[in-house]
């Protein structure tokens, strides 16, 4: 009787403290997110901006938004956008083109390649280093990691 | 964390089979001298000077003895009955008065990815070295019982190839290697062997690593460390069972006191 409770709560405590693979539950992702605000207000103040396009130049095939290549974009306006990395590189560029000026923002990032389960595909995750531009009046770092559950802004530009 | 509940399971239920089949035993003829010695000086002080009395202090036997040298049968189950794993594993350890210095060194080589889409690949040599204190010291047939810390470094590399599907980049090819990792570590071993037959021994060694650290990382992290496990896991638990054989010199006297 006791030896068999004892197998009981063996068996048990190996199966309890297996670990749950689920490949899908991705902790990281592979954008920044960019919140705009006001560079001249007292409080802060989100700016909702409306860009002809958003995209990498070195990548120039791919473009995040444009409501010029895009005809069925019905409203292009943003107060926020994501800015995805290239795992292969540590530096990214991209533009904002408006009808009068064309903002550049510099994105430095460490990437990370990780095995998490030997039964699910490798995942990048990212660290951002540091973001500057020419044009906007100042970017502020908020939350360096890509994270799928942060709850801030990565980056804020104020312009 | 795979696997290690059921090695501790094993691990526990060969301890205590080899300890009933092996130390209680042996060690019955211990435990009589030392009742016959307790109950024939039951009439001396318990000072120090009547324990000395009991338990006079043997003079230590530094000189080695021995050389086992012990090969991992399970590495090598391994290699033949897994596809993408490759091991050995060499032991080697001697005799200094009741202590032992053990050496162990092992290769470790494995795949990983098959049919998930990517590929990934270790290879490396591991070694261990560190002492070891023989609880069995009043048994002369070649039983031990052995309880250690040791130091483990691996030296080792990897590879990965896989493509990613970008939602703005596209599909592309990544490749990714670490040339020149170093891991160190410190383990706690226990070693329980006895002689079958002639100077064939054989036994296991249960070994908890702790410590875990990994140099020259790049951008990818490692998967599996050799001789250590899985790099996910900061601990680990292994047990290697070995078939030996010891090169004795001469007899060591037994290290109790002098009669």
């Amino acid at each position: 009787m006791r030896n068999g409770f004892i197998l009981i709560l063996g068996l048990w405590s190996v199966v309890s403290c297996q670990e749950i693979k689920d490949c899908e539950l991705e902790t990281s992702r592979d954008y920044a997110i960019v919140g705009f605000y006001e560079s001249d207000s007292v409080e802060k103040e989100v700016k909702t901006v409306a860009f002809a396009k958003v995209y990498a130049p070195d990548y120039d095939d791919y473009y995040y938004i444009s409501s010029t290549s895009d005809t069925t974009l019905t409203d292009d306006t943003i107060s926020a956008t994501g800015l995805y990395l290239y795992s292969e590189a540590e530096t990214i560029d991209y533009l904002f083109e408006t009808d009068s000026i064309n903002y550049s923002l510099t994105i430095e990032y460490t990437p990370h390649l990780r095995i998490y389960y030997d039964e699910c595909d490798p995942v990048y995750s990212y660290k951002i280093d540091t973001a500057y531009s020419n044009e906007f009046d100042s970017v502020a770092i908020i939350y360096r990691p890509l994270g799928e559950f942060q709850t801030t802004y990565n980056l804020e530009v104020y312009f | 964390m795979k696997g290690i509940q059921l090695h501790i399971v094993l691990v526990a239920a060969l301890i205590v089979l080899s300890w009933k089949s092996v130390a209680q035993g042996r060690l019955s003829g211990a435990a009589n001298q030392f009742s016959q010695r307790s109950s024939s000086s039951s009439n001396t002080e318990r000072t120090p000077q009547g324990i000395k009395e009991i338990f006079p202090p043997r003079e230590r036997d530094w000189k080695p003895s021995m050389l086992r040298i012990s090969y991992d049968a399970i590495a090598g189950g391994v290699s033949v009955f897994d596809d993408y794993k490759r091991r050995t594993g060499f032991q080697a350890a001697m005799d200094f008065d009741q202590y032992f210095l053990a050496v162990e060194y092992g290769t470790e080589s494995s795949e990983r990815g098959d049919g998930f889409g990517y590929q990934y690949e270790a290879q490396g040599n591991y070694f261990s070295v560190g002492p070891e204190v023989n609880l069995l010291k009043n048994v002369t047939d070649g039983s031990i019982l052995t309880f250690g810390l040791r130091y483990g470094q691996a030296n080792f590399s990897d590879q990965l190839t896989f493509s990613v599907d970008s939602t703005f980049f596209g599909d592309y090819d990544v490749s990714a290697a670490n040339p020149d990792l170093i891991a160190r570590w410190m383990e706690m071993t226990m070693h329980l062997s006895t002689e079958v037959w002639k100077n064939l021994t054989v036994g296991y060694t249960v070994r908890y690593k702790v410590a875990r650290k990994v140099k020259n990382i790049g951008v990818m992290a490692p998967y599996d460390v050799p001789g250590f496990g899985l790099y996910e896991d900061n601990t680990g638990v292994r047990l290697n069972f070995y078939i030996g054989w010891v090169f004795r010199w001469r007899e060591k006297e037994l290290l109790e006191e002098k009669k």
